[in-house]
């Protein structure tokens, strides 16, 4: 059986009250019957004295010779009716030995108070019995009758106790109507005043629902500063409690979350059961999947599962290196292990792909740049192996000899130079010496200079160029790009062919585009043309000796960009390759570019 | 530990409930049980002291009214057809007329000396019908009647003696009145008007001493007393007691002894000329109260509980109330209680059973008993 608080104090009002109540009547009930038995007693005492010198008076009165013993026996019967008129009771008399003689009720039931008279005589002292017949109170009261200090007999009472019967009939009923009322009313004042007492417990819990929904900008307002008034402060000290603990882990959590989102590796801590703790959003673009709730979320994932079986069994350190969605990724996997917590796990995955692609084109050019030292090195040793041996005299052999050692070395300075400016331009502070310059200018120089090389090939550089304005830049690094491109064009041109040079102004910025008609470049190489150490394939140029140093189009790439333009390239095999560059006027530097990149004056 | 708390608890509620379902049983005295009643249980019994009835007989019929300064004679009033006073001598146990008429005569006392009787006559006035009471004077042998009252007065029933042969009465006109048999009277007048009912006089202090309504509150009667100023028939009384229903003074002490309603209860109290304030000795349903010649022992009649409201039995206990010893069983009293001067010999009178229930009020027949005891 459950009960409400209220139900339940009310119950417990009500035992209360029984208890009280009952003791009550106890006491009252017995302490009235022990005064109306005192009583009883009393008057019976009385009315023994009474009675006894009733009998004496009655004895002296007549003028008998005869013993007051006999003279009692033989008036019994008158002496007994007398008294019990004088008594207003039922007498009984006794002769010395106990035997009736007389009884003022005619009733054939003589020994009554046989047990009394027996114990009277015995003890030579009145006795009392309190007895009920017929659910009414009767004293059975026998004395001894003392005349001259002299038992002349026994007197006998049945003394009825209708006081005490009647008080206590009426007192019971009374009580019963006074108990039935004082639990009727005590019932309806608990029921009344329960509400009103429990109107502040009912608050909190109705304020404790309310945290419990997450609203802690609560107070309970109860004015007394008794027991509840305690409770409802220690309540409200509380909330506020809560409320900054929780607005401070929010925070430590947002901060956290920032801390995580903000690391450029895939994370991933699972607990023991494989449940996500946290994750972050490179978890979505490494796997494609979206909020995970469970390790086993990642069905084409096998790895991680493996991962996370292995920290389970007890490894300390996993770092494992995989193949996934055309990524290279890095899987780093440690147990998170804190005193007083259970064991985590957490796994990192991080991107290698770049790196590894980096790492290959660094051992790709090393490589290249290797064979390039190589290639003019063994000519050099060749030719000067040659002339030391063999002793040769004929000056035109020695000549040409010399001459073929001197171009290869050049081209091992050429070699060495780009390998020096690469590692210029990867650094941040590369120093430029920009001054205005007309383009113009510049390309016709280029062009110039470089329709030398090209006739040695048959091939025509066409150069048409608008009226163009200034713009910012280093004249020799500029020099160096368009002599690369131009370079590159005619390397990879047939003989006879042209190369088309147009310089136009295009909404505030300069195009310069190179055109070639040579094999073109396929569309994936066209993506990596301008990365380090990329070299096209050597047999697309035209002959040996002209292979670069796979740096040209890369540094061509960084010059420009640190121009704030840029280089395209748009080609198709078969078709040729245009190269257009995008430098923007000085004018767009000056009033809508980088304060820094002002002109110096 | 709350568990053994709230377990002890709910037995005790067990035993309660368990207790008033079987009917509240007396714990103090069962039921079917006897009990030997010790002495000392009863609280009215607490005497050292016995009392022993030598004799107790009827002497006479009629109300005893006076005895004899030597105990020798009493007076009795027996009333039939006629109306008689008698003496009556303890020695021979003889009854002689002495006043016999048809007028009704309310109270008869001797005279200081027992030369004569004062008696009270109450004639009916044959031309207006209305009541007469006259006292009257014969003496001893008969010989001489005088009238001591005035013939428009009418004399209130309870009248005393005095020490110095005089009678001493009051009237219907609230007055006080000292008297002899030659003739001579002194009339006192009080400041305001007492009703008197009874009176009495204190000889050494000569002053009076009377029971009389309340002059506010008429419906109380109180014990005043008035001294007798020099050359001054005026008194002004002053209240010994509220409530009082009747006195005695012992001629001996000249103590007054008196009972005093309050309440549902009776207290006995005295009071002397010198005492400020009355002091009570006893309480208890009292009707007439007297000291004993000698003063030393009260004798007392009270009202039993078991009994019918008239029916008193006669006490005796010591002049400070101890020893209080009970000497009849409860009889219908019809007159005070007269002791011998010099035994221990008591006279009074009580209705005749027979009679109580068929009788009228004016001849209600009474026998007149005498008792000797003995206190150990």
């Amino acid at each position: 059986m459950h009960l409400s608080y209220r139900n339940r104090m009310i119950i417990y009002n009500i035992f209360l009250f029984a208890f009280a109540f009952l003791i009550v009547v106890f006491c009252v009930f017995q302490g009235t019957s022990y005064y109306y038995i005192n009583q009883a007693k009393d008057n019976l005492l009385e009315m023994t004295q009474d009675t006894t010198l009733y009998i004496d008076q009655a004895l002296k009165g007549s003028q008998n010779s005869d013993s007051p013993v006999n003279r009692f026996s033989s008036n019994g019967l008158y002496l007994c009716k007398n008294i019990a008129v004088n008594e207003n009771n039922r007498v009984l008399l006794f002769d010395t030995s106990g035997s009736l003689i007389a009884d003022s009720v005619d009733l054939s039931n003589t020994n009554t108070l046989d047990t009394e008279i027996n114990l009277s005589k015995a003890q030579s002292a009145p006795v009392f019995t309190l007895k009920s017949v017929n659910n009414a109170s009767v004293a059975y009261y026998v004395s001894p009758i003392k005349i001259d200090n002299s038992i002349v007999g026994y007197i006998g009472f049945l003394y009825p106790m209708r006081e005490l019967d009647t008080f206590l009939h009426i007192t019971s009923i009374l009580f019963a109507i006074g108990g039935l009322i004082g639990l009727f009313v005590l019932v309806l004042v608990t029921m009344i005043f329960s509400k009103h007492f429990f109107q502040p417990i009912k608050d909190l819990t109705k304020i404790s629902k309310a945290i419990n929904n997450g609203n802690f900008n609560l107070t309970i307002y109860y004015k007394h500063s008794d027991e509840i008034g305690d409770l409802t402060q220690a309540f409200n000290g509380m909330i506020t409690n809560i409320n900054n603990v929780i607005l401070q882990l929010e925070s430590e959590r947002k901060r956290l979350a920032g801390v995580l989102a903000s690391i450029d590796d895939g994370l991933l801590a699972i607990d023991k059961n494989g449940n996500i703790i946290t994750s972050n959003s490179y978890i979505k673009t490494y796997f494609n999947v979206s909020n995970p709730k469970t390790i086993y979320d990642f069905q084409y994932q096998s790895f991680l599962r493996d991962i996370f079986d292995s920290l389970k069994n007890g490894k300390n350190h996993i770092s494992e290196e995989i193949d996934c969605n055309n990524r290279n990724l890095l899987l780093i996997g440690s147990p998170i292990r804190e005193k007083g917590f259970e064991e985590n796990y957490l796994i990192i995955i991080r991107n290698m792909t770049a790196a590894r692609h980096l790492q290959d084109e660094q051992r790709k050019f090393i490589s290249s740049v290797s064979h390039e030292l190589r290639t003019p090195l063994t000519t050099i040793i060749g030719y000067t192996d040659m002339l030391t041996r063999r002793q040769v005299a004929d000056p035109e052999i020695i000549n040409r000899s010399l001459n073929t050692i001197n171009r290869e070395g050049h081209r091992l300075l050429r070699l060495v130079d780009n390998l020096l400016n690469v590692n210029k331009f990867d650094k941040a502070e590369f120093d430029f010496k920009k001054t205005n310059l007309n383009i113009v200018v510049l390309i016709s120089e280029v062009v110039e200079q470089m329709q030398i090389k090209a006739t040695q090939s048959d091939i025509q550089i066409n150069y048409i160029s608008d009226e163009l304005p200034e713009i910012l830049g280093d004249y020799d690094r500029l020099q160096q790009v368009f002599i690369n491109i131009l370079h590159n064009a005619i390397k990879y041109s047939n003989n006879g062919d042209i190369i088309d040079v147009i310089s136009t102004l295009e909404d505030d910025h300069i195009v310069v585009s190179i055109r070639d008609y040579g094999p073109g470049i396929a569309e994936i190489e066209q993506k990596r043309i301008f990365n380090a150490f990329y070299r096209v394939e050597e047999d697309r140029s035209r002959g040996p000796g002209e292979g670069g140093s796979g740096l040209g189009l890369y540094i061509v790439k960084q010059i420009v960009e640190k121009h704030e333009g840029k280089i395209e390239i748009v080609s198709q095999v078969g078709e040729g390759t245009n190269i257009i560059v995008t430098i923007p006027i000085l004018s767009v530097l000056i009033y809508g570019g980088d304060k820094n990149e002002k002109p110096k004056e | 530990m709350k568990n053994l708390k709230n377990k002890s608890l709910f037995l005790a509620f067990i035993i309660m409930i368990a207790l008033f379902a079987s009917g509240c049983q007396n714990l103090f005295i069962p039921v079917n049980v006897p009990v030997v009643l010790k002495g000392g249980i009863f609280s009215g019994i607490q005497s050292p002291q016995k009392i022993s009835i030598q004799s107790f007989n009827v002497i006479s019929t009629g109300v005893v009214q006076d005895i004899t300064n030597n105990g020798n004679n009493l007076i009795i009033l027996n009333s039939g057809t006629t109306f008689n006073i008698d003496t009556f001598n303890t020695d021979t146990q003889q009854l002689s007329s002495f006043v016999n008429s048809d007028k009704h005569e309310l109270s008869a006392l001797y005279d200081t000396n027992d030369t004569g009787i004062y008696y009270i006559e109450k004639t009916i006035e044959p031309n207006s019908g209305n009541l007469d009471s006259q006292l009257l004077w014969t003496d001893i042998n008969k010989n001489i009647t005088r009238t001591i009252s005035n013939p428009e007065e009418n004399v209130i029933q309870f009248f005393s003696t005095n020490e110095s042969n005089q009678v001493v009465y009051s009237n219907n006109n609230n007055e006080l009145v000292l008297a002899d048999n030659k003739g001579n009277r002194t009339v006192y007048k009080t400041l305001r008007d007492y009703p008197i009912l009874s009176i009495n006089y204190i000889e050494d202090a000569k002053g009076f001493v009377f029971i009389a309504y309340d002059p506010v509150k008429e419906d109380k009667t109180n014990l005043y007393y008035a001294k007798i100023k020099d050359d001054s028939l005026e008194l002004s009384p002053s209240l010994i007691a509220e409530n009082v229903n009747s006195f005695d003074i012992n001629d001996m002490t000249n103590q007054v002894i008196f009972i005093k309603s309050g309440g549902a209860s009776q207290s006995i109290g005295t009071w002397k000329t010198s005492d400020i304030k009355s002091s009570t000795i006893a309480t208890g349903h009292f009707g007439t109260v007297k000291f004993t010649p000698n003063g030393e022992n009260i004798i007392y009649t009270q009202y039993s509980p078991n009994y019918d409201s008239q029916s008193q039995s006669i006490w005796i206990m010591d002049a400070n109330g101890d020893n209080p010893l009970q000497v009849t069983a409860p009889l219908k009293l019809s007159s005070p209680v007269f002791c011998h001067p010099n035994k221990s010999i008591l006279y009074f009178s009580a209705e005749t059973n027979a009679a109580s229930t068929n009788s009228t009020e004016d001849s209600v027949p009474s026998q007149t008993y005498q008792i000797m005891y003995e206190i150990d």
